[in-house]
């Protein structure tokens, strides 16, 4: 004698969903009851037909998409390693390292020397992204310099006129991008000759004062500074003295 | 753990988050960027995520989330024509479906209100049991069913089948 067979039943019997003693009861209900039998078979050929139907074209991630990607890997590895940590371990090596342990270079004398602040690699990356999105550059720049502003402050609670520094250096749009610390805006100056200079905004989490520094990250000159709690970084195919002039014209500006 | 698992794992998510996005927007640019929105949205509340939580539900998770929000603002746009001109162009058929058959049957899975598209998309297409769905919908398991069932029975009487596949089916 079977136990009733509900709907229920029969969608976890396609699904596979039910122990070996439920899907023989099922199997045997279903033989002797043919109408029911073509519903069910219905329903797996439709499972099939929908998953052949998705699954037919390959597809290849996007250069922004893999990007996206390995910011996430490294969010999460940095994330594990903290937990793994713990909160007094990691006080310990930031206090070791300080604030621009982030990023050690080595000096002549062979010792492990400060580079530059963290903020900054988030900027070359993000900077190679808004160069990654290229001919998106329109759609994706779709903020105003006063909406960025509006968006770091609702996320960090710093208010920053962007709007004074469009004024002095004409921008196409902005974007939001992800950091480690949490989201940073990115403003996109186009050159004359075409050329991408992107100017990163942030607010680090330790305040400091750190003036104009030019520098270069793998191909990509840069000039930043940072102004008690916001951190910028310029980025782009400029000779580093020209990106330190307009740094230093920024920086002097009222934000 | 190696320093690229993480990578790995994400990598090998990637193609069923881009189904599942594409097969609930019906256009690959637009399904691109619901990947890549969900994976901001993951760096930016990477803190959520515990170590011991399947990578993959978290991220459907999100998407999902990312999906609902993004309904309204998305245009509806009538796409079946250009999904079914897609299809026919395809040189390279499944082995058993004929072509018509499965342009019918996505033709019948987008009219399916989103919420019977997604639970289909996520039980029938990415495999995962009804616990892991309705984790990731969050909703409760009864509901996943009854969504499941009643996404069926739209689909089993929107698609017209050739007589002589029922009958074979039959037997």
């Amino acid at each position: 004698m079977h136990r009733k067979i509900s709907e229920a039943d029969l969608q976890a019997f396609v699904d596979g969903e039910l122990d070996a003693d439920r899907v023989a009861e099922i199997e045997q209900y279903l033989a002797a009851h043919p109408q029911l039998a073509e519903r069910v078979s219905d329903y797996i050929e439709q499972s099939r037909a929908i998953r052949d139907a998705v699954t037919r074209d390959a597809w290849t991630p996007t250069v922004l998409t893999m990007m996206l990607v390995e910011r996430l890997a490294r969010r999460l590895r940095w994330l594990r390693l903290r937990s793994y940590l713990g909160g007094g371990a990691l006080a310990a090596a930031a206090v070791a390292v300080g604030w621009f342990g982030h990023s050690m270079a080595i000096n002549p004398g062979g010792e492990l020397a400060p580079s530059h602040p963290a903020f900054v690699e988030e900027a070359a990356e993000a900077h190679a992204t808004v160069e990654a999105l290229a001919l998106a550059l329109n759609e994706a720049t779709d903020l105003t310099a006063s909406q960025a502003a509006d968006i770091l402050h609702s996320i960090a609670g710093e208010q920053v006129s962007l709007d004074a520094i469009a004024d002095q250096w004409p921008i196409t749009g902005a974007l939001v991008v992800p950091w480690d610390d949490g989201t940073a805006v990115e403003l996109i100056h186009i050159t004359p000759q075409g050329e991408v200079v992107s100017l990163f905004v942030a607010v680090p989490d330790h305040p400091g004062d750190v003036r104009p520094t030019s520098t270069r990250m793998d191909t990509v000159n840069m000039a930043y500074w940072q102004s008690n709690r916001i951190a910028f970084a310029l980025s782009g195919d400029l000779p580093e003295r020209e990106l330190l002039e307009i740094a230093h014209r920024l920086s002097s500006s009222r934000l | 753990m190696g320093q690229d698992d993480f990578r790995n794992r994400i990598l090998h998510h990637l193609p069923s988050l881009h189904r599942f996005a594409f097969a609930l927007l019906r256009d690959r640019h637009d399904a691109e960027e619901l990947v890549q929105e969900t994976i901001l949205r993951a760096i930016e509340g990477a803190h959520t995520w515990q170590q011991e939580r399947d990578l993959r539900r978290w991220l459907f998770a999100i998407m999902h989330n990312v999906f609902v929000s993004n309904m309204r603002k998305h245009t509806v746009r009538s796409r079946f024509a250009a999904e079914e001109a897609s299809m026919e162009n395809h040189s390279v058929a499944p082995p058993q479906i004929p072509e018509v058959e499965l342009a019918q049957t996505m033709r019948a899975l987008y009219e399916l209100p989103e919420e019977q598209r997604e639970a289909l998309l996520l039980v029938s297409v990415e495999g995962l049991s009804y616990r892991e769905a309705a984790g990731i919908l969050d909703i409760p398991i009864g509901t996943l069913m009854s969504r499941l069932a009643r996404g069926r029975g739209a689909l089993r009487n929107a698609i017209s089948r050739p007589e002589e596949h029922r009958l074979r089916v039959v037997k």
